[in-house]
């Protein structure tokens, strides 16, 4: 049951198509198709829009005015939002072609703001068409002098993860074919460690795989910046989650690249290989808890040979106030064992979770969803493979609507659908749509913050649950 | 090189092409042809009829990790390689998007670099976009275009060069005509003629021959059969100009009135305007400073083509008449399906649209959750299931996914299914309605909602669609009439007051005796839609174009008689309805009771509410009338010292859509002049942007669209602008704009 859920409940291949270019902050994203594929990103999703309160999302190019413009929002584009235009279609256009609206929306979105870059992806109708608009794009694109990604054909049901990775690829690919020499040149590496003086400076990384649809994007993306800081690493761009273009087309003269899970950064992964010539962190997980932080940490310094003493002491703390709270809490006992723990995810997320409330806290899976199992890579094997290790192989086989009594890890639609089953739960947000709270501080469950913000939430939510139950 | 040969079906454009490419075989090229018919008979001649898999036979039957190109190429004459695209079954599916989904199998696997030329033999009778896919730059370079003199092939030819200046209206790309006689009067004076009106030269003429015929049923070129042959090596010597490169032409389409003229053999100069042809004619060949030769423009003077115009075919290409709406007809009905407790919904849709759809929905259970701690299982649906289309359902329909869908859910025991489709769905001419049948002999009912996405029109459109299916399939004769029942019909579905709403109605209900029989469509299930005419009467709950289309379905279809007006919103209206229930029902003296004990508490409110308001100077800004408004500044005896009302009785259809008329044309800045002269107490507005900074003292207050129902739905209304009232205490945050402005923007 919930595996249909959940299908219908995840974000498809062109959400990933859109946050990986929304992560770009100076450019723009145009769904070439009716206001019906637009809505979303427009109103629903919650997180793309300044409406949502959510400075992380507030571009520099579209401020908070724009936000209330009226004419804005009256544009037939933007509607509603000032972010994510689509050309709003009708079904002549299907039949007429679309290369005249989509001139027109181009040209209002270009006198708008003179942005860096433009994607236009067909929505799931105009995919079907098979229509040549290369060549309009390509004129216009000239005219304005921006590059223009054009994605012609999303992989109408294949899921987020996929559309994310490969947009990805594409937009480094567009941007290293329009400035060859800048972007990718493989000269530039190596030079990288000495300033423009000569002197030496701080080795710097490319951060991929942190995509948007995260619940704490922001928060994650400063504790790692944190955690690289006290490593004496200086994060070059997060790249497709909060970059600019001029910083996408100077990554090669960054020092490394590190790549988090391999569902959405297997695709990165392959084409870096091939085509730069930074050292791959392929870190395979999100780095949840303090032994995973620390194998994360560890890597890195190795890689860039810094020193990770500081960020190791910032670590050893973070240990001893788990300890502290959880010997206290639990009179030295430790969690209680009839309560566990539920979670959706990602198999890479749901590993480094695992790792942490079972491997580390001793708290029981109760039962595991297994979102996108179709990725050509996933850390599915790495996941099983820890679970027996702790002799709960089980989780990955119940359904977190059999699990009564459990914290549960995921999005809000999923605690909502759980809670309708009459099920004894305590929610925790790890991945969008959320239930609409907002955050003001931002927050994390990666690196130490986050092993203490998801320690502080599971005690709290083990607390509700005996009392409810009680 | 990358040759296309065009030409309408059954011209002959294959053996056209199987020759072309047999010849440049024998002169060492290494070739590739590519068939991009559907029926997928156009290498026949080099392969020597083997048996073919079509690319997208191939696609759809292999696992894609399993996929390689070899399995889909063969090999031909001199070892030339042939492909044949293949297609959808006729009538299903989407042939154009087909020869896209077959080029990008192509591209994929690199089929493409193992040769020197490559033919592609494309169909020229459709030109959608799928099939002007090898004209594309990346693919073919030099277009020809088979013809013979006759009517609809001429026509073809001229379509095909309107698709490849649509395409490329700066560019060149043809490369002349290749006339395939049929032995038909003057065809070939036509023929010549059509090129010359195009500024194309014919680049080979072949004659009516029974040679070809017999080499065909050999299953070879001519070429191939015997060398020598004229008609062979009519071919040889063409293929050895294409291997020294030939010139190319823009595409220079005559226009459907010079056609018309030319087809009846009139001179084109006659059309008015035309001032090219009259000017010299078109098709005086000369050399152009690369090398290539043109056809002479009709613009004298002018070497390039003329731009390309947009035709003013519809009103909708007109950019302001486009109203920005809430989405698609899909997502509309959708939306309104899942409030249907004891059904399915199936989406034969991609996950994208579905993910649209169900987040959308969701976004207000979650909502619900959050903000009230209230969970509204409609917007969490249990039940939902989707085709998950993918690009081999979109390219060969999908219908077989939705039955096998459809059946899943019937053998698990679900009694009703709606069905909605999206657009791809509607592209690909699925027909569900086999699956509807066959769904019977499990016991199960499908309802299609044929949104198609778009087709149907917008989010209220789909609605509406869902709305009135169900109530023409669904209703069934009134097997256990019920005089004390009432249905409820047309409840916003998506709001946080529909609920209270309903409540309050029902209370008023209840307190007559009478019983809610169906709520159409919310929080509803089939059962109750099934039972509707069991019900003597019904309300419609709010009042809109859809609202009173739905009522006069049902009462033309089934004689339903409706109770006037709509939920009552303050005193008034709600003593009307609760008198005319009264008379409905046979209860006036309940009735009676009912609104003289609810006329003592609402008087007992309003003394209350007046210690505040009475005498308040207040100014109203309303873009429409609200009746419960009226009455209760009058019973507040507020002081109106200043109102915009527009007197306009068309009750808008979405609110959205006022933003877009003419009713933003309010005169807003005298009014707001206006405020800050008469300083008032109070203003009522329904948009709160009128009055952007307040006069000190000022209380801004938004009117809502719709308040709750009953009799003391707007005392209690103002009951809570009483907190508004007063000091506005504004805080000093609103200095740090700046620092915002620094940071973030
Ligand atoms: S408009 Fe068409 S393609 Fe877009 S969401 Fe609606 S059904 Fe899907």
């Amino acid at each position: 049951m919930t595996d249909l859920y959940l299908r219908s409940t995840t974000p498809d291949y062109i959400t990933g198509a859109v946050y990986a270019c929304d992560g770009v902050r100076d450019s723009v994203v145009l769904i070439n198709g009716p206001l019906g594929c637009k809505f979303f990103y427009g109103f629903s999703a919650g997180k793309c829009t300044p409406r949502a309160s959510d400075l992380w999302n507030i571009r520099g190019e579209l401020g908070v005015s724009n936000s209330l413009s009226d004419s804005l929002l009256r544009s037939q584009y933007f509607t509603g939002s000032p972010h994510i235009p689509a050309t709003n279609l009708r079904y002549e256009d299907f039949i007429f072609g679309t290369a005249e609206q989509l001139n027109r929306a181009l040209q209002d979105i270009l006198s708008l703001h003179r942005w860096a870059f433009v994607t236009v992806i067909q929505a799931p109708g105009t995919s079907l068409l098979g229509e040549a608009l290369e060549p309009e794009l390509e004129k216009i694109s000239q005219e304005a002098g921006v590059p223009f990604l054009y994605i012609e054909t999303p992989e109408l049901s294949a899921n987020m993860d996929i559309g994310y990775d490969r947009t990805v690829v594409s937009i480094l690919k567009k941007l290293r074919e329009q400035e060859n020499d800048r972007c990718f040149g493989k000269e530039s590496a190596g030079k990288c460690r000495k300033d423009a003086g000569g002197s030496e400076r701080r080795p710097s990384v490319n951060l991929f795989g942190l995509h948007r649809y995260r619940r704490h994007t922001e928060g994650d993306t400063e504790e790692i910046r944190r955690l690289l800081d006290l490593c004496g690493v200086d994060v070059h761009c997060a790249v497709c989650t909060d970059c600019s273009v001029e910083e996408l087309l100077r990554i090669e003269e960054a020092d490394a690249n590190i790549l988090f899970e391999p569902e959405c950064c297997a695709e990165t992964a392959k084409y870096l290989k091939a085509n730069s010539s930074l050292p791959l962190i392929n870190v395979g997980y999100l780095p949840v808890g303090p032994d995973l932080t620390e194998l994360f940490v560890r890597k890195v310094c190795t890689v860039l040979e810094t020193d990770c003493q500081k960020a190791l002491a910032d670590i050893e703390q973070t240990r001893a106030r788990i300890y502290y709270h959880l010997a206290r809490w639990t009179g030295g006992r430790g969690l209680p064992q009839d309560v566990c723990y539920t979670a959706e995810g990602e198999a890479s997320m749901l590993y480094a979770f695992a790792d942490y409330l079972t491997g580390y806290l001793g708290l029981k899976p109760g039962a595991l969803q297994v979102n996108y199992r179709e990725c050509p890579e996933n850390g599915f094997e790495k996941l099983a493979g820890l679970l027996s290790v702790n002799g709960c192989e089980d989780a990955l086989q119940k359904d977190i609507v059999s699990v009564n009594n459990a914290i549960l890890f995921g999005s809000a639609n999923t605690i909502a659908h759980v809670m309708l089953c009459n099920n004894n739960v305590f929610g925790i947000e790890t991945m969008c749509p959320s239930s609409g709270f907002i955050d003001v501080v931002p927050k994390t469950y990666l690196g130490c913050r986050g092993a203490l913000f998801l320690l502080e939430q599971v005690i709290n939510g083990i607390r509700l649950l005996k009392a409810w139950e009680g | 090189m990358r040759i296309a040969v065009y030409g309408k079906g059954g011209i002959g454009k294959s053996t056209v092409s199987a020759n072309l490419s047999a010849a440049l075989s024998a002169l060492g090229e290494r070739v590739l042809q590519i068939g991009c018919d559907p029926k997928h008979d156009s290498t026949r001649l080099l392969h020597h009829g083997q048996k073919v898999t079509t690319v997208l036979d191939y696609i759809l039957n292999t696992p894609e990790e399993d996929q390689k190109p070899e399995d889909v190429l063969m090999k031909g004459y001199m070892n030339c390689g042939c492909i044949e695209a293949g297609g959808p079954r006729p009538g299903k599916g989407c042939a154009g998007r087909g020869i896209l989904t077959s080029f990008e199998f192509l591209n994929r696997h690199d089929v493409f670099s193992g040769y020197s030329t490559i033919v592609y033999d494309v169909l020229g009778d459709v030109v959608c976009g799928g099939f002007a896919v090898p004209v594309r730059k990346q693919y073919a370079q030099a277009v020809y275009l088979v013809t013979s003199g006759e009517a609809m092939s001429v026509y073809a030819a001229n379509n095909i060069l309107h698709g490849i200046r649509n395409l490329d209206p700066e560019g060149r790309r043809i490369a002349g005509i290749i006339y395939n006689s049929r032995g038909a009067g003057d065809e070939r004076e036509r023929v010549f003629a059509f090129a010359k009106a195009a500024g194309l030269p014919v680049v080979l003429s072949l004659p009516r021959s029974g040679a070809f015929l017999s080499a065909e049923r050999n299953a070879r070129t001519l070429v191939e059969t015997d060398r020598n042959l004229p008609e062979s090596r009519l071919f040889l010597e063409f293929a050895e100009k294409l291997k020294k490169g030939v010139p190319l032409y823009p595409a220079s389409p005559l226009s459907e009135e010079e056609m018309e003229l030319f087809m009846q053999g009139k001179p084109l100069k006659s059309l008015s305007g035309n001032t090219g042809k009259e000017a010299g004619g078109p098709a005086e060949v000369q050399r152009s400073e690369d090398g290539s030769v043109t056809g002479k423009r009709r613009q004298a003077g002018s070497g390039t083509a003329e731009p390309y115009r947009i035709p003013q075919k519809r009103a909708l290409s007109d950019p302001f008449s486009r109203v920005p709406l809430f989405g698609c007809a899909f997502r509309g009905a959708v939306d309104l399906a899942v409030h249907l407790k004891d059904a399915a919904v199936l989406a034969h849709a991609p996950k994208s649209c579905t993910w649209y759809a169900v987040n959308g929905l969701s976004s207000y259970g979650r909502r619900g959750l959050f903000d009230r701690g209230i969970l509204y299982p409609a917007f969490i649906p249990q039940r939902f299931s989707a085709t998950d289309i993918n690009i081999k359902d979109a390219v060969f329909g999908g219908v077989e996914h939705a039955r096998q869908k459809a059946l899943e859910l019937a053998k698990s025991g679900v009694k009703n299914i709606i069905a909605v489709t999206a657009c791809i769905p509607g592209l690909s001419g699925d027909d569900l309605q086999p699956v509807k049948e066959e769904l019977r002999q499990y016991g199960t009912c499908m309802y299609i909602i044929h949104t198609d996405g778009v087709e149907a029109g917008d989010y209220n459109e789909g609605m509406a669609l869902c709305y009135k299916t169900l109530a023409e399939e669904a209703v069934k004769p009134a097997a256990a009439p019920d005089p004390d029942a009432i249905n409820i019909v047309y409840e916003q579905t998506f709001s946080s007051e529909t609920d209270e709403n309903f409540a309050a109605v029902k209370e008023i209900l209840s307190s007559l005796g009478i019983r809610v029989n169906c709520r159409f469509l919310c929080a509803s299930s089939v059962r109750e839609v099934e039972g509707f005419l069991n019900a003597p009467y019904s309300i419609l709950a709010r009042e809109d174009r859809l609202g009173l289309e739905l009522k006069r379905l049902f009462e033309q279809r089934y004689g339903c008689r409706f109770a006037k007006g709509v939920f009552p919103e303050g005193f008034r209206q709600t003593a009307d309805f609760v008198r005319q229930l009264g008379r409905l029902y046979d209860r006036t003296e309940p009735a009676e009771k009912l609104v003289e004990n609810s006329r003592k508490e609402y008087d007992r409110i309003l003394t209350e509410l007046r210690s505040t308001f009475s005498g308040m100077k207040t100014m109203i800004f309303l873009s429409r009338e609200y009746a419960w408004l009226e009455e209760l500044a009058e019973d507040l005896q507020l002081d109106i010292v200043c109102a915009s009302i527009p007197r306009n009785k068309e009750a808008l259809n979405a609110e959205w859509n006022h933003r877009f008329s003419k009713q933003w044309a309010l005169d807003r800045d005298t009014f707001a002049q206006k405020a800050a002269e008469l300083k008032p107490a109070l203003v009522l507005t329904g948009d709160l942007s009128v009055i952007p900074d307040p006069p000190e003292g000022t209380a801004v207050i938004a009117v809502k669209r719709s308040i709750g129902k009953g009799f003391f739905s707007a005392a209690e209304e103002s009951r809570k602008w009483t907190k508004l009232l007063g000091r506005q205490l504004k805080g000093r945050w609103r200095n740090d704009r700046s620092v915002f402005e620094k940071y973030y923007t």
